[in-house]
């Protein structure tokens, strides 16, 4: 991959798209792992209470004193009573917390459901934005075109037709860079500098 | 029972893939599956940034299922019946693992929840290094094949810690087969495993597979069996209440999130700027 076409996928990756490569030195394949129902993104490191479905709120909790603290500091007990902290599920009715027999044996066995080691989370089940639960990949071949002459990028356009299914055009002029985002169905064959963005238009990788 | 040996290959003549250990055997294992598909005439990408995918394989295919494994369209109509071609792509996590245990004839391996997505394009290629086979599985064949056994691994707690290893993929020399808790695999090992991964079916009807391997997927997770961590007497109580939980309606789920931001806004900004630090990478998700 050249420089040009690497830099355009690492914009990708920072907007939460993977990149995948082949020999060929402008083009990629993007790739987006989303809610099938609503497009919102997937994460499948994201790990949600296996009994109720609540997200990892990434906190730890006193049990003795109910009180809850970060977990980004190094301290393991609570200041107040030097208990344990444990990384529970934070609904008040789940299982969890509403049953004595079932919250004794995981914070017993594990330091609450969303600790490293227990069994009580599961990588995400549900949307985060509608709750659904089936998820699918989508693909975009890619190629980046860089030129800082028109003539040569509407020669390209016109000699060039749409293998990809996303052509990303980078007009270098001196005003700095600006890009044209087109997809295969845009069909366009002839561009001027108020078609292009100052940003790549992610709203084509949907 | 012999199979041809034309796929896969060893790509790579000046060295065995077995004189690879298993902490430096993760980068030429995948190379050494991705060269092999490009030498069946299959596009291959390989990861640019760090996925749960080692390698997206791509090709024409007829919708008809006339392609050969080795077999390329294009873009070209099909040459049997002449029915436009598609593009297919197929998303690779492979598994490299050399035999184990006493008869040295076990595949052991390990996946995680997190591995399991509800795409059947999405394909588990366990690469025996030693006797240069690939057994590929696409998630929809996976599952279904645990639900038609009745085989309730994925309700034990090792599977949902992520160290459950499942050591029933066996490879019998004599016979030159591969089974799993018995049950031939050999429909999933190289050119035949090629041949399901390819299944039009899945892009055709993608809205169907995704919706069964749904079903599949909560079917087989959403059980718990206490095994050897937990009393007994819990099971029962877990089951009765992820029974109703899972076949809640999406409002349900909605509402516990609403209700568990709700709780952790009134934490103090301190705790709220620590747990949106944590979702900074979950684009989309935050207090």
């Amino acid at each position: 991959m050249n420089i040009s076409t690497k830099s355009v996928a690492y914009y990708l990756i920072s907007k939460g798209l993977n990149i995948f490569i082949t020999e060929e030195n402008n083009t990629f394949l993007a790739q987006r792992h989303i809610c099938k129902e609503c497009s919102s993104p997937w994460y499948m490191d994201l790990t949600e209470c296996f009994l109720c479905g609540s997200y990892n709120p990434y906190i730890y909790v006193c049990r003795h004193c109910n009180t809850y603290f970060s977990i980004t500091g190094t301290v393991k007990n609570c200041p107040t009573c030097n208990q344990k902290f444990i990384q529970c599920c934070i609904n008040d009715s789940c299982l969890s917390n509403t049953n004595t027999s079932v919250g004794n044996a995981i914070n017993t066995k594990y330091k609450g459901v969303f600790d490293g080691d227990s069994c009580f989370n599961i990588a995400q089940m549900h949307c985060i934005n509608c709750g659904d639960t089936k998820n699918e990949y989508i693909t975009f071949e890619v190629q980046v075109y860089e030129s800082d002459d028109f003539n040569n990028i509407n020669s390209f356009l016109k000699q060039n037709s749409f293998k990809y299914d996303i052509l990303i055009i980078k007009f270098t002029g001196n005003s700095g860079i600006k890009y044209l985002t087109l997809r295969k169905t845009d069909a366009i064959v002839e561009v001027e500098e108020s078609s292009f963005l100052n940003q790549i238009d992610l709203s084509k990788f949907v | 029972m012999t199979h041809p040996k034309s796929f896969p290959i060893n790509p790579f003549p000046d060295v065995k893939p077995n004189d690879f250990h298993k902490l430096n055997k993760k980068h030429v294992s995948e190379d050494y599956v991705g060269e092999n598909f490009k030498l069946i005439n299959w596009d291959v990408f390989a990861p640019f940034n760090d996925t749960g995918i080692d390698r997206i394989i791509s090709k024409y295919i007829c919708p008809n299922g006339h392609t050969k494994y080795n077999e390329n369209l294009n873009t070209h109509p099909c040459p049997h019946c002449d029915t436009p071609s598609y593009k297919i792509y197929r998303f690779i996590q492979i598994k490299t693992r050399e035999l184990k245990g006493v008869a040295s004839d076990t595949f052991g391996y390990t996946l995680k929840t997190k591995d399991f997505r509800t795409d059947p394009r999405h394909i588990f290629l366990f690469y025996s290094d030693h006797t240069n086979d690939f057994i590929l599985v696409s998630v929809y064949d996976y599952l279904n094949f645990f639900e038609a056994n009745h085989d309730h691994f994925h309700a034990s707690p090792t599977f949902k810690q992520g160290n459950g290893k499942i050591n029933n993929l066996k490879y019998d020399a004599n016979n030159d087969s591969w089974t799993f808790k018995n049950i031939s695999w050999d429909i999933f090992r190289n050119i035949p495993g090629i041949e399901k991964i390819q299944n039009p079916d899945y892009d055709k009807y993608l809205d169907r597979y995704i919706n069964d391997i749904d079903c599949l997927k909560r079917k087989l997770f959403y059980e718990f069996s206490s095994g050897r961590t937990f009393a007994t007497n819990i099971e029962q109580v877990i089951n009765q209440y992820i029974k109703q939980t899972s076949s809640n309606p999406k409002s349900t789920f909605l509402n516990i999130k609403s209700a568990n931001i709700h709780k952790l806004r009134a934490l103090g900004l301190d705790i709220v700027n620590s747990i949106n630090g944590y979702y900074a990478k979950f684009k989309g998700l935050h207090i």
